[in-house]
């Protein structure tokens, strides 16, 4: 029960410094629940991400009920799921008061304006994060991707070559035609069971 | 949570000027029901369901002005946490104060909370020994990196005005690739956030006289 506790309050502390959305939180997650020793391996972690993506609700809200219920089953996963979102609810009540008054002070504005710069460096970082969970054949942390950049020697990672379309070919499909995430996310899944077996 | 809304579905829970539509007619209801709809049904999160409250909260029900989505896009931005999740304690507050707050968020997360439930209690590890399985993971973790990828592209191209700003975040990311926690670099950018607006004000009102 103690323990239950802590695990929720790791995620109140969670929801309190996720500015900026859902993709903030992939950061948070992987400095406080993921690597070793911790609860969830990269993989798992990285594969939760993906299943959170194919399903329904907030990528948020999915890992900390997945965190919860491999912990302490479906009561663990209430808990930190509400863990989670209690911050939105009582200091989203709170502002919702204020907002009008404090929304257009210098102060507020200022803060929000390096609370934006921050989550910008963080998602490119969970990006950074996520090449090296799915373009090489085993994950890769993102200090061997940027140690193995300066030497070039890309071989000793490993590359996985399904992986690399994949990506490549995700991410032009995103940035330049206006395709569906759903259709695209399901497309992927396909080619890489059809492509893995073969080509590694 | 059920017991509250039992309670409150009572009395105060009808919607004035609103003809009776079955359950929906209680505002606590339809808070639960449309932020379900939302959680289930619209996928990309964010900014994707502004479509779905404006149809259903300004348009039939009228229970929210316009002005009022366009105060509710900004407040998602400036409290932290999920965006589907602020929206539904932004528009439950305005139409049905804490409770009603409650209704939507409990709306929001129960979707999520069965279903990755009932898939944590299958498959725990998720990590499966089938090759095509694998690949299946593998595609979609490659397709996500993309996604995550253009999201950090678009960000970067909207967010980044000058070289101050690419600078701070260049360094924000060595800080977070270095493996400093994002508490830490979240928290050290309000300081120097607010010193930046503030240096940035004064020396425009100190050239040029105009406060802007």
């Amino acid at each position: 029960m103690t323990a239950l506790v802590m695990l929720s309050l790791k995620f109140v502390k969670l929801g309190f410094f996720c500015f900026g959305g859902g993709y903030m939180l992939i950061p948070l997650l992987i400095s406080e629940f993921v690597g070793d020793g911790k609860i969830l391996s990269d993989t798992v972690f990285a594969n939760l991400v993906s299943v959170a993506q194919v399903t329904p609700g907030p990528v948020g809200i999915n890992t900390a009920t997945f965190v919860g219920c491999v912990t302490a089953g479906p009561v663990g996963a209430a808990f930190t799921t509400a863990g989670l979102i209690m911050p939105s609810v009582l200091l989203g009540t709170l502002a919702v008061k204020a907002i009008d008054k404090w929304n257009d002070t210098a102060f507020v504005q200022g803060m929000l304006h390096g609370t934006r710069l921050a989550a910008i460096a963080l998602i490119v970082y969970a990006a950074f994060v996520f090449m090296g969970l799915s373009l090489f054949s085993t994950s890769v942390s993102v200090a061997e991707i940027f140690k193995a950049a300066i030497r070039l020697n890309s071989e000793s990672l490993g590359i996985s070559p399904t992986g690399i379309i994949i990506c490549a070919a995700a991410t032009s499909l995103m940035l330049f035609a206006n395709l569906s995430v759903t259709m695209l996310i399901f497309c992927s899944g396909v080619l890489g069971a059809l492509l893995f077996p073969f080509i590694g | 949570m059920d017991t509250d809304k039992k309670t409150l579905s009572g009395s105060s829970g009808g919607i004035p000027g609103i003809p009776a539509r079955g359950f929906l007619k209680n505002r606590y209801f339809l808070l639960f029901f449309t932020f379900l709809k939302i959680s289930l049904f619209v996928v990309g999160g964010g900014l994707a369901m502004l479509p779905v409250i404006e149809d259903v909260f300004v348009r039939k029900t009228k229970l929210i002005s316009e002005k009022d989505m366009l105060d509710m896009v900004a407040f998602t931005q400036t409290v932290p946490g999920i965006i589907a999740v602020n929206s539904s304690v932004f528009i439950g507050n305005r139409i049905g104060g804490f409770f009603g707050a409650l209704a939507g968020v409990f709306g929001v997360v129960l979707p999520s909370y069965v279903i990755i439930v009932v898939i944590a209690m299958c498959f725990p590890h998720l990590s499966p020994e089938n090759e095509m399985l694998k690949g299946a993971f593998l595609g979609v973790r490659a397709c996500v990196t993309g996604l995550i990828s253009v999201t950090a592209i678009r960000l970067i191209r909207k967010g980044i005005h000058n070289a101050v700003e690419a600078l701070a975040t260049v360094i924000f990311t060595v800080a977070a690739v270095c493996g400093i926690s994002p508490i830490w670099i979240i928290l050290s950018s309000m300081p120097l956030g607010l010193l930046y607006v503030f240096l940035k004000n004064s020396r425009v009102t100190g050239r040029s006289g105009d406060a802007k």
